[in-house]
């Protein structure tokens, strides 16, 4: 086969374009750094470096968002931890209060810390990252406790942040948790005072709280011939008169018509001038819905002094049934009524769709109530009331157990970030791994590859300088 | 015989070799020229005529032809696999081209705007009252649809250069054509002008590359030149070729006639220009298409979401992206429409009519409109219940709210979609992070409604892909159509350089082999002076012996 000069010269040229295009693109590829210069490289792993991207950003962001959401949740821990101290302070403070010795004027002085010890807690619930309100929901624009009456003001909503692809954690705790009431949305007009003193007294005030005996109250016991199911009915055959007496006051007589129910007997009592100045009723499902079981509570007005309760009954009904129910007088030791201790856990009403549920379970003495519970323990200390402020001391250490449970939450949130930190860490590093397998080049590789083709390249141009450097017109003389 | 015959065999041999060299130095002189095809002489003895008793003795030599040492065969499939290798060099320049616009090898990629578009949100997520993340939201927002518009562009770019190269290549045919049949006179009036038939042989490669034709050689020498059965060059007349765009902006190719204009598109089967309307009119479209269904569907999910959000200032029911369609008319409850194919249809005018149980579909832009059956979907959902429909048809899905009876309306998805994708919201109080009013219901803090937009990079929203998903299949597709492009073009480039060698074997010029030649010529030439010089030496003892 005949090769000619010009097409020995052409495929030469060719060929160390081909080595020069290679070496063009190993050197590409060192000087970025990245195996795949363009799709059609390798349009496989184009796909796959595109998906790993995209997956490192979002890892990116993440990190970005669970550092938000730790230092949001460390803020609410560290208050959270502020309260817990303060209400140890407050605590030591009741013990403290407690105790014989003390005078009037001591216990008035140390009202005045457990004042101070209420504004601080405010301050703490009303704590401000980076422009937000960490204890409040949504509205996290305005203070969730109004620093007057110390009423939750804010919403219940958990703000969420994404810190996986399948993980979400709150950054925010709204402080209805252990702060404040649960207002009734039903019922706005109940608004409840947070600040409001043990004996304040509520007879007149349109707004004043529907709030049973934060202590305790009277409850009635269930009839011998079993539960009443519906309040409507008779409950009394007879009638009779009920005489109300609060501590040391003037007694109040109260006249129950024959066939009163529940109801009536309530209505009577509140709606009674005179009586309703001392004691207020309810009537309460004490069962639950599917089998009811009614009874009567009165408690207090002012609240708080159930226990000061007198109340003697005449009437005509059989013992054990009707009007017979209600007596309560420890000194007779005519007792058909119960004194129901309301902290220790103890509810009246079991069923949440109750009307009554919030005003009994929910009163200012429940666990959730920090600031009543420090309000209750000052307003005591200034009343020098040391039954009061012993059972303060009860309150406190439930309502600590609550802050303890919350700081649990918080801490499980911190938690769940950081093994979630760690989760995303590996996830990045082995999507970097991936990436760079698919996308880096490998320098050691593309090195040798420069170097072989570098050495084809040279042997070409030698060989082609040779080869042309003389034909036979150089040999003919 | 005459003593002064020996100076006619000289003179004989002098010419004779002197024309040789010519050939050889003509030979070395076009070692380089693309197309050439090397001669070589075929000598003859001239025979004397007359019988002498010794025997004949002959008169000389002679140039009985020049031959073109030339291979019809290889010369015919050289030109078939150059015109191949022409399409492929085309395409695969054309793809390369693409894979720039979508190069997402590099730091600048596209789907890194989309990530950080949906990263904004997330963003936002974490302060949702924040104007600097809000700010941040609208310019990664901007950025996004900035981007798209641009990789459009630069696909409608293409498309223009396209036809404007194709301009080009048709006139260059026609340019070919008018020299072959120029050539093709020529040859006829002068049929030993070697030269010529190489530069017309050299003229139909050319034209061969941009476009494949056929031809055949006449008894008379002339080439006919044939496009796909239609004559170009036939009987010494020319036909030349137009290209203009059709009514879909495709290519459409032209071929006067005598009996006037014919479309020539689909005669095109092979070479540059084939490749050229491949690329124009069907490779680009469908990423055109792809990009705008891309847009069409990211708009809608991120819209549809983002009317039931609320901004800052409790705006609710704005769109956060322009919308894509036009309703021409009628004013439906759009909860959604988003595209799950792209078609000839996609961009036509709907009608659609409710009458309370049926539904009826018409397509405008057909004449006479078409009646479509639209595929029909309804539930209920919320508190209280609205009633959806969804209706399905032409791969176009539309989600209509609460639809009364005597509904009626016509919309038109927008063609070039993407170059209208662009951002609705001015006011960054207006974006939407939150699902409930945060001046009267929820708060500032809401971001309920970020996050379900962020969530949308994790959702089917585009085609029944997530969004990267899809946009990094367009980026693989071309990927590897780009890379099988490279592997055809290099296999066609060996082939052709396989067929270029045996033709060189054949047809090329080694300067070695002209170098022997040369010498054995100038030798040959040599011997024959001397032959005239011993006649002369002859002649002269014969004067000096009659002295």
């Amino acid at each position: 086969m005949k090769v000619t000069t010009g097409f020995f010269y052409r495929t030469f040229l060719s060929d160390i374009n081909k080595q020069i295009e290679e070496m063009f693109k190993a050197q590409r590829q060192l000087a970025t750094g990245k195996r795949v210069l363009s799709p059609s490289d390798d349009p496989v792993a184009i796909s796959r470096i595109a998906k790993y991207k995209s997956e490192i950003s979002a890892l990116d962001e993440y990190k970005r968002v669970m550092d938000t959401a730790k230092i949001y949740n460390s803020a609410t821990e560290k208050a959270i931890d502020d309260l817990k101290r303060m209400l140890i302070k407050a605590k030591q403070y009741a013990v403290q209060g407690s105790t014989d010795t003390l005078s009037p004027t001591d216990r008035l002085a140390i009202a005045r810390e457990i004042d101070t010890l209420i504004q601080r807690s405010i301050d703490t619930a009303n704590t401000k990252v980076s422009g937000r309100y960490i204890f409040a929901g949504f509205k996290a624009d305005t203070a969730p406790v109004n620093a007057q009456n110390g009423l939750y003001q804010s919403d219940t909503n958990l703000q969420y942040l994404d810190i996986s692809f399948f993980l979400d954690v709150a950054v925010n705790l709204p402080a209805t948790e252990f702060f404040t009431y649960t207002v009734d949305s039903a019922d706005p007009n109940r608004n409840l005072k947070v600040l409001t003193p043990y004996n304040y007294n509520f007879t007149g005030d349109v707004n004043a709280p529907y709030d049973a005996d934060p202590l305790g109250a009277l409850l009635m016991r269930q009839p011998s011939g079993g539960a009443i199911t519906d309040p409507t009915l008779a409950f009394t055959t007879n009638g009779g008169t009920l005489t109300i007496r609060l501590s040391d006051k003037q007694a109040v007589t109260v006249n129950i018509s024959a066939n009163s129910s529940l109801n009536d007997i309530r209505d009577t009592i509140n709606n009674d001038p005179q009586a309703s100045q001392y004691v207020k009723a309810w009537v309460v499902n004490y069962g639950t819905s599917s089998s009811p079981d009614y009874r009567i509570v009165i408690g207090s007005v002012p609240n708080g002094k159930s226990d000061m309760i007198r109340i003697d009954v005449t009437t005509t009904d059989a013992v054990g049934t009707g009007l017979n129910l209600l007596s309560y007088n420890p000194e007779t030791g005519n007792l058909s009524m119960s004194f129901q201790e309301n902290i220790n856990g103890y509810n009246y009403i079991t069923d949440p769709t109750d009307p009554n549920y919030y005003s009994f379970n929910n009163n200012y003495l429940n666990e959730n109530y920090y600031l009543r519970a420090l309000h209750f323990l000052k307003v005591a200390l200034e009343n020098n009331d040391q039954g009061r402020i012993q059972k303060a001391v009860d309150y406190i250490d439930k309502i600590a157990d609550k802050l303890f449970k919350q700081q649990s939450i918080i801490g499980a949130r911190l938690n769940k970030i950081e093994t979630i930190t760690d989760y995303n860490l590996e996830i990045e590093t082995n999507t970097k791994v991936a990436l760079s397998n698919d996308q880096d080049a490998d320098a050691i590789k593309v090195i040798s590859e420069l170097n072989r083709r570098m050495s084809v390249l040279q042997a070409l141009r030698t060989t082609l300088t040779d080869f042309f450097r003389s034909n036979l017109f150089d040999f003919l003389r | 015989m005459a003593l002064t015959a020996l100076f006619d065999i000289g003179k004989s041999g002098i010419l004779t070799y002197q024309k040789a060299l010519e050939v050889v130095s003509h030979n070395v002189a076009n070692a380089a020229t693309e197309g050439y095809t090397r001669q070589d002489l075929v000598f003859q003895n001239i025979p004397s005529g007359v019988l002498s008793y010794a025997g004949v003795t002959g008169r000389g030599v002679n140039i009985k032809e020049i031959r073109r040492m030339y291979d019809s065969f290889i010369e015919l499939q050289l030109k078939n696999e150059s015109s191949r290798l022409g399409y492929w060099d085309v395409f695969q320049s054309g793809m390369l081209r693409l894979e720039n616009i979508f190069n997402d090898a590099s730091d600048i990629a596209l789907s890194n705007a989309i990530n950080d578009f949906f990263n904004a949100w997330q963003e936002l997520s974490q302060n949702p009252s924040g104007i600097a993340e809000r700010n941040l939201l609208l310019d990664k927002a901007e950025y996004l649809t900035q981007r798209f518009s641009l990789s459009y562009r630069a696909l409608l770019d293409e498309r223009y250069e396209i036809y404007k190269d194709s301009q080009n290549f048709v006139n260059q045919i026609n340019q070919y054509l008018d020299q072959i049949n120029e050539l093709n006179e020529k040859i006829v009036a002068n049929p030993g002008a070697l030269d010529a038939k190489d530069q017309r042989e050299n003229i139909v490669k050319q034209l061969n590359d941009i476009v494949n034709i056929t031809y055949f050689e006449d008894n008379a020498g002339r080439y006919s030149i044939l496009l796909n059965g239609m004559p170009l060059v036939d009987g010494g007349r020319v036909y030349h070729m137009n290209v203009r765009l059709d009514g879909n902006q495709n290519l459409q190719f032209l071929l006067e006639t005598v009996s006037g204009d014919i479309d020539a598109t689909r005669l095109i089967q092979g070479g540059k220009l084939k490749a050229e309307i491949d690329l124009r009119d069907t490779i680009i479209p469908e990423y055109m298409n792809k990009l705008n269904m891309f847009v069409f569907d990211l708009t809608d999910a991120v819209n549809r979401l983002h009317r039931q959000g609320y901004g800052l200032d409790g705006s609710t029911d704005n769109n956060f992206f322009n919308q894509l369609y036009d309703l021409i008319s009628g004013t439906p409850d759009i909860t959604s429409l988003n595209i799950s194919g792209t078609n000839v249809n996609t961009y036509h005018r709907y009608q659609i009519q409710f009458d309370g149980t049926n539904w009826t579909v018409t397509d405008l832009s057909t004449t006479p409109p078409t009646s479509i059956t639209p595929v029909v979907t309804s539930w209920t959902d919320g508190t209280p219940p609205v009633n959806y429909y969804q209706l399905t048809f032409n791969d176009i899905n539309i989600i209509l709210r609460n639809p009364s009876a005597g509904l009626d309306f016509t919309f038109q998805i927008k063609p070039n979609t993407a170059l209208y994708f662009d951002v609705a919201i001015t006011d960054t109080n207006k974006i939407a992070a939150a699902s409930e009013n945060p001046l009267t219901v929820s708060g500032p803090m809401d971001n309920r409604n970020a996050r379900a937009i962020y969530g949308l990079l994790d959702s089917a929203i585009v085609g029944n892909a997530k969004p990267i998903d899809f946009y990094r299949s367009i980026v693989s597709e071309i990927g590897v159509y780009s890379s099988s492009a490279k592997i055809q073009k290099n296999f066609q480039e060996a082939l052709v350089q396989d067929i270029e060698k045996r033709r060189q074997d054949i047809s090329g010029v080694s300067l070695d082999e002209e170098a022997v030649n040369l010498i054995k010529y100038q030798k040959m030439y040599e011997a024959s002076a001397r032959v005239i010089r011993v006649a002369d030496e002859i002649l002269s003892t014969l004067i000096e012996m009659v002295r």
